[in-house]
């Protein structure tokens, strides 16, 4: 390995299962996908580790597997976070600009950003992420506030918080493999910036990322995440309904959703009925396709609608050109974006990965752990960037002392 | 406002958490990455103490008992020397110069002081000393050549001659043939000084020796006449000047025209009859340039009575431009090229 690569890994740890992929960084400016590693999860439960140890082993085949199909040990992780615990609030903060000309300093700039981040959180929560939204100098929206002429400067932050015992778990599980944990990315905004363009982002976009044991939102407006969430429900949620209602084990409920699920409902004959293995062997039974769909299709609409009212009145429809975007393993049920566009009252449709992702990776369930890389990558190409900088601001030093 | 924000709430981030653990609450593949970076670690840590305990140890050693460090190569003594010269000089002057103790070990030969020691003679331009384990010190030399003698005096010791090479070096010369020293003319009329026991370079002795080889390979019989080469005009006027048997003075320049025209020149002038034992020339000034060459003639035998003048001064000798293309001395040595005499 040479000094300048470094192998960094995208860790999803699901209720259903654990992706990782190894991207190799090259200088710090270009990634390449290099290993991938897969299973099915096992000790974890809405996104949150309930068995530490059969989670640590489910995880830990995965990153073997990875490192294995890379050939190369993982430097440092990059992992996702989700679960039912996660919460999110808007805080924000102004200030009289100080200087007597009115320009905005980056002491001004500072002073608000600390402001509007300190707000208190109850006992055993911790932040995960501060999303800055766009400042505001005097009322109107501006990137980059410094040397600015204005009176007064606001910012706000969309504030990520969790359970410290849970966050800990998380990243426990992959200490147990002895690798650091680089960064912990919210997962929805892992999966939104690989579905979604920067275009799609500044219009106004709301993805939704429908796994097996949660679902995760995020709100894009002007180019940042305006609002995110996590519902403790997803596609585990649709297989246990129909269980439950056609008195199904866990498995042969999987097997139906996967073959006959839909979110939206297409089957008008109640009589039509679908075979649960279609072997015709001892135990193969008929189930009406109706009520399948039914089923699921509810489930479907009863998640985006209580999305919808968690988002309340941050989304709005002639915001959100850019329509609804899902993925997720659960995206891939057909009828999904249908359901989606009737709920939210807009367009939607399923994300899809990038074209230079290859063609064996672009499934929806792969999404987050793309996000992560990509978020592995712009970390380091910022690190280097600044690196550079350091070394100018050095340079500049010298000169001027020559 | 400064006071506001330092009061703020601390609020926890993820990186607060401790990212440590037990490693009971490991993996066995995770622990196996411990084990392995422990060991890793472990070994870096050793490596470097070992290595300062090494320095210590020696640094120790060195301050306290240098000759313990020493002690294991003198069990291996200098037996031979093995000189190399592109010269004159032999392995016997070599030996005589390093002036090695008998007993002296290879190792603990000071190779710097000893170069110096060979190059101090002036006669050796550049001399590498290496060691050839295990008892033998090789001695490689490159010798410089001699141009010019020159007699000089220093302090009470009678006069001597002492040899100059053509970077301007003055040295005793040692190994030389008599025979081939006395062919070499004498220079005269520049500026000595000893400095530090040694005489400074001598400026322009380049273009001298270019002179002297040039003469030396087109007009060998003219140039075994050549007594003096002086450079009293050398400074202020670049010119050099040789006093021969026959010609009491030669004057070449320096600055424009090349020394193969102005040999080529003299050798024609002497050649063609301007200059005979009749009337033999006083003084040939080569430097002037062009195809004019002003020579003074002494003045005739029988002079007429009441002429007070000594010499006569003829008109200027035309000579016709030289057509064949000047040769650089180094090509007339190295080929042994004589110009046809087309003027």
């Amino acid at each position: 390995m040479s000094s300048k690569t470094k192998y960094i890994g995208a860790v999803e740890v699901g209720t259903s299962k654990v992706t990782v992929m190894i991207g190799e960084l090259s200088q710090g400016r270009s990634l390449s996908i290099i290993g991938f590693g897969e299973c099915q999860s096992r000790g974890v439960l809405k996104g949150a580790v309930m068995d530490f140890r059969s989670a640590s082993d489910a995880t830990h085949s995965a990153l073997l597997a990875a490192e294995s199909n890379a050939g190369v040990r993982i430097d440092e992780v990059y992992l996702a976070q989700a679960g039912g615990h996660l919460d999110g609030f808007y805080n924000e903060a102004g200030v009289s600009v100080s200087a007597a000309d009115n320009m905005v300093s980056a002491v001004d700039i500072d002073t608000v950003m600390r402001l509007a981040k300190a707000k208190a959180l109850p006992e055993g929560r911790m932040v995960v992420h501060n999303i800055r939204r766009p400042f505001r100098l005097d009322g109107r929206l501006v990137p980059d506030p410094e040397h600015l002429v204005g009176q007064r400067l606001d910012v706000g932050y969309w504030t990520v918080h969790g359970q410290e015992n849970k966050i800990a778990d998380n990243i426990h599980v992959i200490r147990g493999f002895n690798v650091p944990v680089a960064e912990l990315i919210l997962a929805s905004l892992a999966s939104g910036t690989m579905v979604t363009s920067a275009e799609d982002r500044q219009n106004g976009v709301l993805v939704i990322d429908i796994g097996g044991g949660t679902t995760d939102y995020a709100l894009y407006h002007d180019g940042c995440a305006y609002m995110t969430g996590v519902l403790p429900v997803g596609g585990s949620h649709l297989t246990n309904d129909l269980s439950l209602g056609l008195r199904l084990t866990e498995g042969q409920g999987e097997k139906l959703k996967l073959r006959f699920g839909r979110g939206t409902m297409t089957a008008r004959d109640k009589s039509e009925k679908v075979w649960l293995n279609g072997d015709f062997a001892i135990g193969d039974r008929q189930f009406p396709r109706q009520a399948i769909e039914q089923i699921t299709s509810a489930r479907v609409w009863e998640i985006f609608e209580v999305v919808k009212k968690r988002l309340g009145a941050g989304f709005v429809p002639d915001r959100t050109a850019a329509g609804v975007v899902l993925t997720g393993g659960t995206s891939k049920l057909p009828g999904i974006a249908e359901a989606a566009a009737k709920v939210f009252g807009i367009t939607a449709r399923l994300g899809e990965a990038p074209g230079y992702i290859n063609e064996n990776l672009r499934d929806p369930g792969y999404s987050t752990a793309l996000g992560l890389l990509y978020f592995g990558l712009n970390a380091s190409a910022e690190a280097a960037a600044s690196g550079g900088r350091r070394r100018t601001g050095f340079l500049s030093r010298l000169f001027a002392k020559a | 406002m400064s006071t506001h924000v330092n009061t703020l709430p601390s609020v926890r981030n993820w990186r607060d958490i401790q990212q440590s653990i037990a490693p009971k609450a490991m993996s066995s593949e995770g622990r196996k990455r411990l084990q392995v970076a422990t060991a890793k670690t472990v070994a870096v840590l050793f490596a470097l103490g070992l290595v300062g305990w090494g320095l210590f140890e020696g640094m120790r050693l060195w301050e306290q008992n240098p000759n313990a460090i020493q002690s294991p190569v003198k069990s291996a003594p200098v037996k031979f020397v093995d000189a190399r010269s592109d010269g004159v000089l032999d392995h016997g002057w070599v030996t005589r110069t390093l002036a090695l103790p008998k007993t002296v070990g290879l190792m603990e030969l000071d190779l710097y002081a000893l170069k110096n020691r060979l190059l101090e003679s002036g006669q050796v331009r550049t001399a590498v000393l290496t060691r050839k384990f295990p008892e033998t010190l090789v001695v490689i030399i490159e010798e410089r050549s001699p141009v010019l003698r020159l007699r000089a005096q220093v302090g009470s010791a009678p006069a001597k001659d002492w040899l100059v090479a053509r970077d301007g070096v003055t040295y005793e010369g040692v190994g030389y043939d008599a025979t081939l020293l006395a062919t070499l003319p004498y220079l005269a009329d520049v500026p000595l000084k000893r400095v530090q026991g040694r005489f400074p370079p001598i400026e322009g002795m380049e273009k001298v020796a270019d002179l002297l080889s040039t003469a030396h390979a087109n007009i060998p019989e003219l140039y075994r006449g050549w007594q003096i080469v002086s450079l009293a005009r050398f400074a202020l006027d670049g010119e050099i000047v040789v006093r021969s048997k026959d010609i009491k003075e030669i004057t070449f320049g320096t600055r424009e025209s090349d020394f193969f025209k102005q040999v080529a020149q003299l050798d024609l002038i002497v050649e063609t009859g301007h200059v005979q034992a009749d009337h033999p020339a006083l003084s040939i000034n080569l430097a002037v340039g062009g195809s004019q060459v002003p020579v003074v003639f002494e003045k005739p035998a029988a002079p007429a009575p009441g002429v007070k003048t000594n010499s006569i001064t003829r008109p200027a000798v035309s000579i016709p431009a030289v057509r064949a293309a000047p040769q650089r001395p180094s090509a007339i040595f190295s080929t042994l090229y004589f110009p046809s005499r087309e003027f």
